[in-house]
């Protein structure tokens, strides 16, 4: 039983037990609990003036890793990018001045970069972290492109080169072993027949009859009969300008219009035409000038070498026919 | 109407004060305390639930955009990367196919501590110990006036002027380690691609780049020649005591037969003459008539260190430009 709690009415001089009533009760907790709600709200409100909502929070600390991630990606396409101009330089530092090819305009380099942007960003999207990554990655892209080409290019070059290399005349056309006098007079000199002075405009190589004579370099028979003072002779021609004539030969190993290869068996040595003991006749001409075989020759090639240029050749040609 | 509270005391038959119970009142402040903190725990609540702040709708738009953008740009990077990758790959046929050797990993380490750098130069001894004996002779001097001077004086390359003579430069301005596309000695020869001894050293560079003499000197040989053979246009300078030094395959020679010619005096400009297949310089440093090591007498331009490692490079086997 509830305790009856009295109070002294001075005017009745009585003790009143004191009874709530339902209203006084209602009115009472209400008061309580406004109290309580105040409370309640000073805590709210100061709890948002001085603090993040936990959502907020959580979203924040979310952010932040999530921009931690976006640094590290970031840092990503930094080094793709450092990468690439480097891969760059070195394109138009070494390989374009070695390959004698024109170096690519920063401004071919950055084209394209910033004009259409292949990633649309709603506005919502728009943060910048995104927006960056977005626009280098573009950049690169283009730049990647940019570069592919290039490369392509110089890859295209180099085969070019390689072509050259491999048909330019680089040997000599007859084997060491076999070479019984080699004169070195190029230009002018007393002519052995005619007994004049005369331009010498080969180099001649003494040997035995029926000596072995090679293609000093890749390239097309265009000619192969007699002709005139030179005898049996043979015109190689190995495209860029560079032909091959090898004279006085005795017998012809190859037809006009065969491809022959470095090294390859093209006559044997003989005496026919305006000679007079066997011997090999060799030309070089560059658009149809007569140049000096010695710069062609590379005699310091060692017998082991020179063989294995022979037979590679051999190969090659085996392989052809099959 | 007074406040005061009265019970009834049913032992001493008495009404009595009531007196302020300390546990009341600490039990109504708390349970103040504790709808406050339930209203304040609600309000917290629906806030979350109910309603969302700018901040808070900004971040999670843009938390939402970051993780999905991530994934996004992650893959376009991976795909660029792998794209660059490939380049390189490329990258490094190309530099197999241009120099016949593998691309060297960036820059050479030197390790002084184990390998001591190989002069094999008995003039610069000589020309050392010329210098050594003059700065002694003056630290003497200088010492007698002060012995702080002593130790800043250094006679300069104008006290030994036998010093200009010697070729000591690098012959094209800023020479790079990079720049040197085959040493001296046993090199590839790149026509038909066999080992053959190169005379010199071929430095890349641009078509049209400054020739400079390495040392002061008269030149021996001034040659014009387009032809696609041999050392095309070059220039040759005779030093002093038995050094010459050639410079082929130039595209156009600046100087004439018998002139005297300053150290750093420019003489030419880079090209591809002769049996270059792509523009450099071709240079040779030559002794008493048999061609030597130049890459050791770049004293002037290069550190010791520097020479070092372009010694080191010049032992790589590569494929010349010829």
């Amino acid at each position: 039983m509830a305790k009856i709690f009295y109070r002294y009415n001075p005017e009745t001089c009585k003790y009143e037990p004191i009874i709530h009533s339902g209203k006084q009760i209602v009115n009472k907790t209400f008061r309580f609990l406004l109290v309580a709600f105040f409370i309640g709200i000073c805590g709210f409100i100061y709890l948002n003036f001085n603090y993040l909502s936990y959502d907020e929070y959580v979203l924040n600390e979310e952010n932040e890793k999530l921009k931690l991630e976006w640094n590290v990606l970031q840092s990503k396409i930094n080094g793709t990018s450092e990468s690439l101009a480097r891969l760059e330089n070195e394109d138009d530092d070494h390989y374009r001045v070695v390959l004698d090819l024109e170096k690519l305009d920063k401004s071919i380099r950055d084209g394209g970069a910033g004009g259409s942007q292949k990633y649309e960003l709603s506005k919502s999207e728009n943060v910048k972290e995104i927006a960056d990554a977005y626009q280098q990655l573009n950049k690169i892209q283009s730049r990647l492109e940019v570069e592919t080409q290039s490369l392509n290019e110089i890859d295209n070059r180099v085969t070019r080169f390689e072509d050259m290399m491999v048909t330019r005349p680089a040997m000599q056309p007859i084997d060491n072993r076999q070479l019984t006098r080699f004169n070195t007079i190029f230009g002018m000199r007393k002519h052995p027949i005619h007994g004049d002075w005369r331009n010498h405009n080969g180099l001649d190589l003494t040997a035995d009859m029926g000596t072995p004579v090679y293609a000093t370099g890749d390239g097309v028979v265009i000619e192969a009969k007699y002709n005139g003072g030179y005898g049996n002779v043979i015109f190689v021609s190995h495209g860029y300008g560079f032909e091959s004539r090898y004279a006085h030969l005795s017998k012809f190993k190859v037809i006009p219009g065969q491809r022959v290869k470095r090294g390859e068996l093209i006559g044997l040595v003989g005496n026919t035409g305006l000679s007079t003991n066997p011997h090999l006749h060799y030309e070089v001409l560059y658009h149809n000038k007569w140049i000096n075989p010695i710069y062609f020759m590379y005699r310091d090639l060692s017998q082991s070498e020179y063989n294995e240029l022979l037979k590679s050749a051999k190969a090659a040609s085996i392989s052809q026919a099959h | 109407m007074p406040k005061t509270k009265y019970s009834y005391n049913h032992k001493t038959l008495r009404y009595e004060q009531v007196k302020i119970r300390w546990g009341s009142i600490v039990f109504g402040l708390l349970s103040l305390v504790v709808f406050g903190a339930l209203f304040f725990g609600a309000l917290v609540f629906l806030q979350n639930k109910f309603i969302e702040s700018e901040a808070e709708a900004r971040l999670r738009q843009e938390n939402k955009s970051l993780k999905k953008h991530k994934e996004l740009v992650a893959s376009e990077l991976s795909v660029a990367e792998a794209t660059l990758a490939s380049l390189y790959n490329q990258e490094g046929d190309l530099h197999k196919k241009v120099f016949l050797t593998d691309k060297p990993h960036d820059g050479p380490q030197l390790d002084r501590s184990t390998e001591i750098m190989e002069y094999e130069l008995a003039d610069f001894k000589k020309l050392t110990t010329i210098l050594l004996t003059k700065a002694s002779s003056n630290l003497n001097k200088a010492s007698v006036m002060s012995y702080q001077f002593s130790k800043l004086f250094w006679p300069s390359k104008d006290d030994v002027s036998e010093l200009q003579y010697y070729p000591t430069k690098t012959p094209v301005k800023d020479f790079k380690m990079k720049s040197l596309a085959s040493g001296f000695g046993n090199q590839i020869n790149p026509f038909n691609k066999r080992m053959y001894r190169h005379n010199g050293i071929d430095i890349i560079c641009e078509r049209g780049t400054e020739v400079i003499a390495t040392g002061k000197g008269t030149v021996v040989a001034a040659v014009i020649n387009e032809m696609p053979g041999g050392k095309g246009s070059y220039v040759m300078i005779e030093h002093s005591n038995g050094y010459q030094t050639r410079y082929s395959h130039l595209s156009s020679v600046t100087v004439s037969y018998g002139q005297r010619i300053n150290q750093g005096q420019a003489i030419g400009t880079v090209g591809a003459t002769g049996s270059a297949i792509a523009p450099h310089l071709h240079y040779e440093v030559l002794k008493k008539g048999n061609v030597i090591n130049p890459v050791l007498f770049f004293v002037e331009d290069l550190s010791e260190s520097e020479i070092y490692q372009l010694a080191k490079l010049n032992n790589q086997v590569k494929q010349s430009l010829d």
